[in-house]
């Protein structure tokens, strides 16, 4: 004879699935949310930190401007030019061939070879 | 155990974590809201910050554009000490010595300032280079520290400095180019308020207002700065070879009143503008007064060309060198006979000068006075210009008429000189002189530029041209500004040699040695003034200026690459 099935008997298991899972998100999500805050603090930190990069390098630009533009004043391109003893002087007049009754357009054809080609050669 | 005990534990341990959370919220609520206001709102004022962020000033350029900076902004250091912790330090004695060494500070001032227990700072050195800063890195933490400063700096210190002028210690604008353009130059200022945390460090998602400072508008100007460097050293070389005074001198070019240079001699260090005085810090060549002489003529004698009552063949009678008129003498340099005009030009004959004028009259002569600008400002952009100094016709003196036209009796600037000889370049047209180029803001966007104005038309464009064959004749051979002539161009040029008013009447010994002049003659692009206070013991200008005019222009034309004979012409080398 089948042993009699005892319907009325309940199944003991998980009891709480609805609420469990519930907090279980309620705790994903607070999660997610501190970790959020946590690299919004990062990424703000970052920006200050490039900020006060970008100030110093701004600084660092100015100052190389500035020693730049020594570098190439004309008294230290003086101090330069007798410092390896480049002693350059004006053509004296005799020197300077004019020609005259040329145009501009002439000119331009004599230095692009058009009129001497051995010119545009060299 | 049974189902009971369970429950009840549960219970109990949920009842002991629900009380202390309402514990802390309790103590949250407290914090927040039961604390007096005062003490609240000193809280928040804790953890918040407010700053002005100042703005960069902006950058002055030369013509040539943002590769020749001549005054920026820059970081420097101030060198201090805490002098309790240096004096009680056993390395005392080494960490002076290196900073006396590396720093360029005397030992006497540096034991001056260390040598109090009792004080917790003092200044070592003030406005230190970064680099310099690093020789000292090693003694940072043995009571040497460093503090940041952002200080207006001129790379080329005393180069333009009457034209730049300076910002002080209070960062205010005196004289020059940083005070007539400040208002484009300071930019605007920016404002952050913020929160931060207990090291007062910016949190940035705190930050309630954020504006950025706008860095000022880079200026421009029309100087060139090796036309200036060329002038200049031109200058120092004639003020210590004649014992002058000061001297001063201004390249300008005729067609569109640009000025190329603007030099005046005493000078100073920009960045050291402390060390000046006024005489160094005041710019000649637009706030000094003087009397011209001989310079001068050229008003009277176009002016009598213009009206036709004279031409340049005209015979006059130079009487022997000493003339009367209204029972005063008025003498020559050199005795001469009969001149015509254009040789009376040449030579630079007082008498003929004052007969064409009384020939022309007072009232035409006042009239060309004016229209050439005499006793009136040019209205260059810069700050401290002279007007000069005219009589009204009313209050002339009856022998004026015969000192006037001469340079004596009325006082004008160097520019104001070089305006009337560049008028006369230009064809009769006389254009505003200015130094600022343009003005160009952060962005890229331009927000003035300068175009060439023409602000009188003092002589026809026929009468110029006589005017400038008769000049060009003054450096001729025989001429008394031969020394100005420059190898290979036509010069037009006027010397003077004014003697300076004393008490009384005028100094025999003090004079004021000048040339003007422009070139090339027929095409003129440059006009050149250079004048020379009380050299000894040459005084003249045909002596003194001339030859400084020719070693300035001789360089500048050819650094322009001006030819000699007009444009149409191609010079091989």
């Amino acid at each position: 004879m089948r042993r009699k099935r005892n319907k009325k008997r309940k199944v003991q298991g998980f009891a709480y699935a609805g609420p469990t899972v519930g907090l279980v998100i309620l705790v994903l999500v607070a999660l997610a949310y501190v970790w959020l805050g946590g690299r919004c603090k990062m990424i703000g930190k970052d920006i200050t930190d490039l900020e006060m990069k970008k100030e110093e390098l701004s600084k660092r630009y100015a100052y190389e401007l500035y020693h730049w533009t020594q570098l190439q004043s004309p008294r230290n391109m003086e101090k330069a030019l007798a410092k390896w003893k480049l002693n350059l002087v004006w053509p004296s007049s005799s020197q300077i061939q004019q020609i005259n009754d040329i145009s501009a357009k002439d000119v331009e054809k004599i230095v692009s070879g058009e009129y001497y080609p051995a010119i545009a050669k060299r | 155990m049974n189902e009971y005990g369970v429950k009840i534990r549960s219970l109990l341990i949920f009842g002991i974590l629900l009380l202390m959370c309402c514990g802390l919220g309790a103590r949250l609520v407290c914090l927040h809201l039961c604390r007096p206001e005062e003490e609240r709102s000193n809280m928040m004022r804790l953890r918040k910050t407010k700053a002005v962020l100042t703005a960069p000033r902006g950058v002055i350029v030369d013509r040539n554009g943002e590769s020749n900076i001549m005054a920026l902004n820059v970081n420097m250091k101030h060198v201090c000490a805490d002098p309790s912790v240096v004096s009680t330090s056993a390395l005392c004695a080494t960490i002076l010595e290196d900073l006396s060494s590396k720093l360029e500070v005397s030992r006497t001032e540096l034991d001056e300032k260390i040598n109090k227990p009792g004080s917790r700072f003092a200044f070592i050195r003030k406005y230190v280079y970064e680099d310099e800063t690093e020789k000292i890195s090693h003694l940072k933490g043995a009571g040497v520290f460093l503090r940041d400063v952002n200080v207006r700096h001129y790379p080329h210190s005393s180069l333009m400095c009457h034209v730049l002028g300076y910002i002080d210690r209070r960062e205010e604008a005196c004289g020059g180019v940083e005070q007539q353009m400040n208002r484009y130059l300071m930019g605007s200022d920016g404002y952050l308020a913020t929160g931060v945390d207990a090291r007062r460090k910016e949190m940035y998602w705190r930050r309630e207002q954020y504006t950025p400072p706008v860095q000022g508008a880079t200026v421009e100007l029309t100087l060139d700065q090796n036309v200036q460097y060329i002038v200049e050293k031109a200058l120092d070389d004639a003020v210590a070879e004649h014992n002058a005074k000061g001297g001063w001198a201004i390249v300008q070019k005729v067609r569109t009143g640009e000025i190329l240079a603007m030099a005046s001699r005493p000078g100073f260090d920009l960045n050291r503008f402390n060390v000046s005085d006024e005489s160094q810090r005041m710019n000649r060549t637009i706030g000094y007064n003087y009397e011209p002489g001989s310079t001068f003529k050229v008003v009277a004698i176009s002016a009598a060309l213009n009206e036709k009552v004279v031409a340049p063949s005209d015979v006059f009678d130079c009487e022997n060198g000493r003339w009367f008129y209204a029972k005063r003498a008025l003498n020559d340099y050199h005795p001469y006979g009969k001149l015509t005009v254009a040789d009376g030009v040449k030579k630079s004959s007082n008498i003929l000068t004052a007969k064409v004028a009384l020939r022309l009259g007072e009232k035409k002569l006042y009239q060309y006075l004016k229209a050439y600008g005499v006793g009136s400002r040019t209205g260059i952009d810069l700050p401290g210009e002279e007007a000069g100094s005219l009589a009204q016709l009313k209050d002339w003196y009856n022998i004026s008429i015969t000192r006037i036209p001469i340079g004596q009796g009325v006082a004008v600037t160097a520019l104001q000189m070089i305006s009337i000889f560049s008028a006369i370049a230009n064809d009769g047209f006389m254009m505003k002189p200015h130094v600022v180029k343009r003005v160009t803001r952060a962005d890229g966007k331009v927000i003035f530029a300068a175009d060439p104005e023409v602000v009188a038309h003092p002589i026809r464009q026929e009468t110029a041209g006589i005017m400038n064959e008769l000049l060009a004749r003054v450096t001729e051979e025989g001429g008394t500004g031969r020394r100005g002539a420059v190898q290979g161009y036509r010069v037009a040029g006027k010397t003077g040699t004014a003697q300076k008013a004393v008490a009384g009447g005028y100094s025999s010994t003090a004079h004021i040695a000048s040339f003007v002049g422009y070139l090339p003659v027929g095409d003129p692009e440059i006009a050149i003034i250079v004048v020379v206070d009380e050299p000894q013991p040459i005084r003249t200008g045909g002596m003194v200026a001339a030859p400084v005019f020719r070693v300035i222009a001789e360089q500048v034309i050819r650094y322009l690459d001006v030819p000699p004979l007009g444009r149409n012409v191609a010079t091989v080398r």
